[in-house]
């Protein structure tokens, strides 16, 4: 899957363009369900046996109910945590899609209705380096061009 | 009529959080299941017979290179992989689309090096860093919560 920093950027070229105040609940949804699925790394390199399978918080659903999980945790607006924390995994999977394998290795995206994966087959994981170019180039074109937008009202106020 | 909408919230809440531990029980038994009789790299070192021609992909790293074959390390286990050809990736591991024959002959049909996958990794700890940063900047921890910074 792409690296946790083109999720991160994704995440906060979202909460730009719809104008979200909480960045973080965005980036938080977009980051979660990578955290702990690649537990399996941990069995990998420390040839530990895999006894629990996380795979399972890496799906759309799991995204639903962890983000309605976590309303407790702040004092703000619960429909907007869960909306956001939302938008944030939606990218994710999204990104998600366009990683390749041989096999059917995806996305499990209908979690747990059915455990059929889905993936465009585009780029390898390794190669996520181009989408974390490109998700930073056009990130700065967002924030460029609301500057630009910002500072032509405040010029047409005075 | 305050108490009830309190009840009725902790109420939708244990049941969010029951479908959450639900599901994630489920999935574990699930793959519980498919590794009993279903196909793994144990099961199949068990009863090779039982699995001829089936084709995976595994995640691993190239151990050493020999002629015709090379040692492929899963974590646990060492597998002896039929091929040639195979190179080591550089700063990464080895995404291997293999076929697992009836006697016991694992051999190479793919193969792809995730080179420079570490500096991903290291990106990605910076990600996590960065995340923490905004996310201070947005948030102070109080005693009823994360409250407006």
């Amino acid at each position: 899957m792409p690296d946790l920093m083109s999720h991160l950027i994704i995440g906060l070229i979202l909460a730009e363009l719809f104008n979200i105040k909480k960045k973080s609940i965005v980036i938080l949804g977009a980051l979660t369900p990578d955290l702990l699925s690649k537990m399996n790394l941990f069995y990998l390199y420390f040839k530990a046996p895999a006894l629990v399978s996380f795979v399972s918080f890496h799906t759309p659903f799991m995204s639903l109910l962890l983000s309605m999980l976590t309303i407790p945790l702040f004092n703000y607006d619960k429909t907007k945590i869960v909306l956001y924390f939302n938008l944030g995994s939606v990218s994710h999977y999204l990104s998600d899609l366009s990683i390749r394998h041989f096999t059917e290795v995806g996305t499990r995206l209908f979690f747990p209705f059915t455990n059929k994966n889905y993936t465009l087959n585009l780029i390898w994981p390794n190669h996520s380096i181009y989408i974390l170019i490109g998700s930073a180039i056009v990130y700065l074109a967002v924030i460029l061009a609301k500057h630009k937008k910002s500072s032509k009202s405040v010029a047409r106020n005075l | 009529m305050a108490q009830k909408s309190g009840n009725l919230s902790r109420a939708l809440y244990l049941l969010v959080l029951a479908l959450f531990i639900g599901a994630f029980v489920y999935d574990n038994l699930r793959t519980f299941g498919k590794a009993k009789d279903g196909f793994t790299i144990s099961n199949y070192l068990s009863s090779p017979e039982k699995y001829d021609g089936h084709k995976m992909e595994i995640m691993g790293r190239v151990v050493n290179i020999s002629q015709g074959h090379f040692v492929f390390n899963i974590g646990s286990t060492d597998l002896k992989i039929s091929g040639s050809g195979i190179k080591k990736p550089v700063l990464g591991e080895t995404a291997l689309y293999a076929n697992f024959r009836g006697d016991g002959t694992i051999e190479m049909i793919d193969y792809h090096n995730y080179n420079y996958n570490h500096i991903l990794y290291i990106i990605s700890f910076v990600a996590i860093i960065l995340f923490l940063a905004i996310f201070l900047r947005e948030w102070k921890l109080t005693s009823g919560g994360f409250k407006n910074a």
